[in-house]
């Protein structure tokens, strides 16, 4: 098997790190080995850092409450039901996801300074509840736990250390496998813009409050191995600084990669140790090197080694004007759906109205569209057309009116849903996943229709792995089509203003539509450019047989592509017609064409 | 000359985005830069005012090297821009989005006039300047944005796809608005993709390809080039 360069250096540096830590016991004494055991138990709680902040940007301050729940189950567990060590550590870290995931439900509802203050003020509460409640763990005293039995044996720290390093490896690899899914990427889809998250039928309660459970049971698991590795535990390993510390070594390292939980947590545990010499000046002087550390590394540890390690090969930038050639002739295999579409009218839109603080945005807009169709909407900026967009692809629900999707009410439903029915769409002011690459904003695109389960994710089955490749390649078939294959290991936020347009276009088709809303595709395209998506969007209906809903100011691609033209102006249709026959609408050139065509 | 780029070189990472672009705008000019997406059009006018820099030193406004001056100073020098996609402060009221454009300026007389005569030229803004930014149409907010360039009172204008997602009615008020301003005698720098109009617009173009400029000449000549025509102007 032959790998790319990078990769070997990758395992070669991961093998080097875990023999490193594993064969310790061998070359340490105990203290500094006690020290590795820490660092190393602290980077499972900061592996959940790392995945609940880091990757799905959800901002946590109480993970050592987690943790403490972890800690002190597996405690409890072990001294007072004499319940077996290494069944405790799962037991409590399942008991520290389930307060996770129930604490993610009220983060739906909140910006992410309340959420900060929610997971702040949990972290409080369960210190507080251990310290004061003496029947349960002797309050501040804390409790002694018996060292982890193996096999009818008590285990030295020595071969506790080896049970340490094998834990975390496997945590390490699982956290892997899940931010390398369509998981981890409904993760960071919904971390850069929850908005357009949903618009692809990520489910974002679904993933924020798992996003929080699995963040919770890397804590709870660290907490236990915290349990087995000091054997006695008080509420003082849990307080609100060590949720900080956690954070902190996160950041550190860098905090969308899991490398950095590792090197972050080995560097805040060690650090200390090293400065133990300068005792009145130890804090003080970790302070100081953090400070500087995180000024000077504004990404972490790890994005320092990317910048001077990894070498980025020069993008062609050469896709001039007209020199795209779209390559992808058919919908890939893995995008084409079951059967088609039986019902003649597609979408059909009934009074819909509605008012956004006293302003009527829609009032009683009515529409039917053929499957096949290419129905455009124009009209003045602030008409409502993208309002309409909002309540058909579900982000806002109308005030009256209904909405049918291929013979279905969809007027209730979400917008992860309606995802899923077969409702894509793009952005008029464009709403990409901007950190990630152009590849996988188009994968996230394919979110609904990649099956794996979470499980499966983490396991990396056989299944799951070919179903990724196959949704990979079609998105790299997917970025050909819209001519940005050369740029797709790019970050997103890096193409121009008119790439990014198209690239929302291959992400909205990622998910095999039957009906696309394109909102504005052509501004800020120039005309040869337009040809391009011109033809594109013919083909889109055509070949792909996906129906095609368009606001556009652009006459001449409104014109040509539509079927039928809607106007709408200060929310009320004004005019309906073919394309000629608005052309030429006294109304329409009134309120949006204008009369000099200077 | 109001403003000269020589030679000027630009890299995002190790990918070159500019390379050895040489253009100049003299006093009281429309020039009009032009090319495809991805060409380096936002990236030159960025590195202008200061928000990415050239590898060397090589931009002159009004003979005196800025190219290494920081981005608040530049504005103070008499540049101001129009961003691509407006950029305004959405939450704030328009009275709050054009006074922020004043915010280098000393003079709280002088502001008073300029904020009048921006009202003067876009009157709506006038009407709605009690309104947080986001509440206004998409017109209007592009008229904002221009707008707060101008209460910088600059002497140097540079707008990046002023009339990007609008309507075909605004997009003629907006282009006759350039050309009032341009009577005023202030110069202009145009991104625009609506080439055509630009074209007509301006009295002289560039037209960016990769990061180098491909073409330049009188706009009449550039319209009537059928080459041209055909690479970046579409056949209408």
């Amino acid at each position: 098997m032959k790998f790319p360069p990078r990769r070997q250096v990758t395992f070669a540096v991961i093998a080097l790190a875990l023999g490193l830590c594993a064969a310790a016991p061998l070359f340490l004494s105990n203290y500094p080995l006690f020290v590795l055991s820490l660092a190393i138990v602290n980077c499972i709680a900061v592996l959940g850092v790392n995945l609940v902040m880091g990757h799905a940007g959800q901002i946590s301050l109480g993970q050592a409450g987690f943790a403490a729940i972890g800690g002190y189950a597996t405690a409890l567990l072990v001294v007072n039901l004499e319940v077996s060590y290494w069944l405790a550590v799962p037991v409590g870290a399942l008991l520290a996801a389930g307060s996770g995931y129930i604490l993610g439900f009220p983060t739906l509802r909140l910006g992410p300074l309340y959420v900060s203050m929610v997971t702040f003020g949990f972290g409080l509460i369960v210190v507080i509840i251990v310290q004061n409640w003496y029947e349960l763990a002797n309050g501040p005293n804390g409790m002694v736990v018996p060292p982890p039995v193996f096999f009818g044996r008590e285990l030295f720290p020595r071969e506790f250390h080896i049970a340490i390093v094998a834990i975390a490896a496997v945590l390490f690899l699982l956290a892997r496998n899940i931010v390398d899914s369509k998981h981890g990427r409904a993760f960071v889809a919904i971390r850069e813009s929850e908005l357009a998250a949903r618009g692809m039928g990520v489910n974002l309660a679904h993933y924020k409050t798992t996003a929080f459970a699995l963040g919770s049971f890397y804590a709870g698991i660290s907490g236990g191995l915290f349990a087995g590795l000091a054997q006695f535990i008080n509420p003082d390993a849990f307080v609100f600084p060590v949720s900080i510390l956690y954070v902190t070594m996160a950041i550190l390292g860098g905090i969308n990669t899991l490398a950095g939980a590792a090197i972050g947590s080995a560097m805040l545990t060690v650090l200390p140790e090293l400065l133990r010499g300068a005792a009145e000046y130890k804090d003080f002087l970790t302070g100081f090197l953090l400070l500087l550390l995180l000024i000077f590394l504004p990404n972490g540890i790890v994005g320092l080694l990317r910048k001077h390690l990894v070498r980025v090969p020069p993008t062609k930038s050469g896709s001039s004007a007209g020199g795209r050639v779209a390559t992808c002739n058919v919908l890939p295999t893995t995008l084409q759906r079951r059967g088609r579409s039986e019902n003649a009218t597609l979408l059909r839109v009934e009074n819909l109205s509605v008012s956004f603080g006293g302003l009527k945005a829609l009032q009683n807009v009515n529409l039917a569209m053929r499957s096949d169709e290419i129905l455009s909407v124009i009209g003045p900026n602030g008409a409502g057309k993208t309002t309409l967009f909002n309540l058909i692809s579900g982000l806002n629900r109308p005030d009256s009116g209904r909405i049918w999707l291929d013979g279905t009410d969809i007027t209730g439903r979400t917008a992860h849903s309606r995802a899923r029915l077969g409702i894509a769409r793009t952005f008029q002011n464009l709403d990409l996943f901007g950190e990630m690459t152009v590849l996988d904003n188009v994968r996230v695109g394919a979110h609904t229709r990649l099956k794996s389960s979470f499980l499966q994710a983490a396991l990396r089955t056989s299944a799951e792995r070919a179903e990724e490749a196959r949704y990979c390649d079609t998105a790299r078939d997917l970025l050909q089509f819209v001519g940005l294959g050369p740029y797709a290991d790019q970050k997103a936020n890096r193409l121009a203003f008119g790439h990014q347009r198209l690239l929302e276009v291959a992400r909205a088709l990622a998910s095999a539509p039957k009906l696309l809303l394109l909102d504005e595709p052509a501004a800020g395209l120039n005309s040869s450019e337009l040809d391009f998506l011109m033809d594109l969007i013919r083909r889109i209906r055509e070949d792909f047989g996906i129906s095609v809903l368009l606001i556009g100011h652009t006459m001449r691609l409104v014109m040509m592509l539509s079927n039928r033209v809607i106007v709408l102006d200060h929310g009320v249709q004004l005019a309906e017609g073919l394309p000629a026959e608005i052309q030429k609408n006294s109304r329409v050139i009134e309120a949006y064409l204008g009369t000099d065509d200077a | 000359m109001m403003l000269e780029l020589k030679n000027v070189n630009a890299y995002y990472g190790r990918i070159q985005a500019l390379q050895d672009v040489s253009l100049r705008v003299d006093e009281g000019k429309i020039v009009s830069l032009l090319g495809a997406n991805g060409a380096g059009k936002t990236t030159t006018v960025r590195t202008i005012v200061g928000l990415n820099r050239s590898t060397s030193n090589d931009i002159r406004f009004e003979g005196r090297p800025i190219g290494k001056i920081p981005p608040h100073k530049i504005v103070r020098l008499g540049v101001a821009m129009v961003p691509e996609r407006r950029e305004l402060f959405p939450d704030m009221k328009v009275i709050d989005n054009l006074e922020m454009g004043a915010y280098s300026r000393a003079s709280a007389v002088e502001m008073r006039r300029d904020l009048d005569w921006i009202y003067g030229l876009f009157p709506v803004l006038a009407e709605r300047r009690k309104n947080r930014a986001r509440a206004l149409s998409g017109g209007q907010q592009q008229m904002l944005a221009i707008g707060r360039a101008l209460m910088s009172h600059p002497r140097l204008l540079l707008l990046d796809e002023p009339t990007l997602g609008l309507a075909p009615l605004i997009v003629k008020q907006i282009f006759a608005t350039l050309r009032e301003l341009n009577q005023q005698g202030m110069t202009i720098l145009l991104i625009e993709q609506n080439a055509n109009q630009a074209l007509r617009l301006s009295e002289y173009s560039y037209i960016l390809e990769n990061g180098r400029i491909a073409l330049e000449g009188k706009s009449t000549a550039l319209s009537a080039n059928p080459t041209v025509q055909r690479s970046y102007l579409g056949a209408i």
